[in-house]
């Protein structure tokens, strides 16, 4: 929860705001661009703090991160957005992969942690780690990103874990009353990941605001998380687990999650971005 | 105040500034927030980056009196004769409204 609480702080620090609104920028103007904006703002503050004003006074006159970036977007219209793409490509190859591992799991693990840090690079994460090394984030995010990978992981783990357990062991099992232990187990196991998927979405919708990568992948995880559990649930209680014996229809199963995840997750950012828009109107 | 109206007034606005001296940007934003308390400075912002992309007004380095380096902001010729240009809609505008109003 400190995470959270972390995230909520209104901005005060300035290198904090720069790296924030670095993230920001991020999604909209190419990385020289947003260098540039940057280094405008640094000079800012650091004109304002030579005239005695204080960090939290200018970030007061200068809103948000997300107004600040749609004040730019509103004058620039020239410059084309390239939102979302690359993002989704990398949430989907991460959860193929992660489900490939499941399942085949020689070799398996260093191609995981490796594939999708390629892939970041490759499509436009280098320019995102020159952006941070130059406005480095003070307060969180590598916490964040880091709890969102071990939580999925290790919930992926564990869920997977049980179901073998379950599909070996499904005849030898005591039961009570007709309800196989190992059942009741899986069950807790499951809502207990519905119940983290749900904390996580949570805490990732309520500091939106900036479009952080964090916020963004968290969210398609913790939907399609969510979905997958309901699914999964529904499934076990009907005892057909007919989805999930054969691998290949298990991975057809969680992207077709995902998936929806993804779509879910557009749709409240479009919402969320809708309602944050400026009251500027723009030209048409 | 009206968004499209103000965009144009706070653009001529910061023409006329820089017109009569060069300025760097936390400058002209603060010297334009004591006329327009209500616009974020964000949006002056916005609207110096336009100027420069435009090529109405041209940065370049300069050093305030012993004190760090930083980015100046320099009307172009086009600036001016934009500004010239916004000048003259602008009395245009006021006599128009006059007239009617």
């Amino acid at each position: 929860m400190s995470i959270i609480r972390k995230c909520m702080q209104p901005l005060t620090c300035a290198a904090e705001y720069l790296n924030r609104l670095g993230k920001s920028l991020f999604w909209y103007f190419p990385y020289e661009q947003v260098r540039e904006i940057l280094s405008d703002y640094e000079e800012y503050f650091s004109a304002g703090e030579e005239r005695g004003v204080s960090p939290e006074k200018l970030i007061e006159g200068l809103g948000t991160p997300g107004t600040v970036v749609a004040e730019l977007r509103a004058e620039n219209t020239r410059t084309k957005s390239y939102l979302f793409g690359w993002l989704s490509v990398w949430g989907s190859i991460l959860l193929i992969l992660s489900c490939l591992f499941l399942h085949r799991k020689a070799g398996m693990p260093v191609f995981l942690i490796l594939a999708p840090v390629l892939l970041f690079c490759l499509v436009h994460g280098w320019d995102r780690v020159r952006l941070e090394r130059l406005y480095p984030a003070k307060v969180l995010c590598k916490k964040g990103i880091l709890a969102i990978h071990v939580f999925l992981f290790l919930s992926a783990v564990l869920v997977d874990l049980g179901m073998q357990y379950l599909l070996r062991n499904i005849e030898t099992l005591p039961s009570f009353a007709g309800v196989s232990v190992t059942g009741i187990v899986i069950d807790r196991i499951l809502i207990l990941f519905l119940i983290l998927s749900i904390a996580v979405l949570v805490g990732t919708l309520m500091r939106v605001e900036h479009f952080s990568v964090v916020s963004f992948a968290g969210t398609v995880h913790a939907f399609g998380g969510m979905l997958f559990g309901i699914q999964l649930r529904n499934c076990l209680h009907r005892m057909d687990l007919t989805g999930f014996h054969d691998p290949k229809r298990e991975i057809l199963f969680a992207f077709s999650y995902y998936i929806a995840g993804l779509v879910l997750t557009f749709f409240v950012y479009a919402f969320l971005k809708f309602q944050t828009k400026p009251s500027k109107k723009r030209e048409g | 105040m009206d968004a499209q109206l103000k965009k144009g007034i706070l653009e001529m606005c910061m023409l006329s500034f820089l017109e009569k001296e060069s300025l760097y940007g936390y400058d002209i934003i603060q010297r334009l927030h004591v006329f327009f308390p209500e616009v974020g400075e964000s949006a002056f912002y916005a609207v110096l980056r336009r100027l420069n992309k435009e090529g109405l007004a041209t940065t370049f380095l300069g050093e305030v009196s012993n004190g760090p380096v930083r980015k100046y902001y320099r009307l172009t010729d086009a600036g001016k004769e934009r500004l010239s240009q916004m000048r003259e809609d602008w009395r245009r505008l006021e006599e128009i409204v006059r007239q009617i109003g």
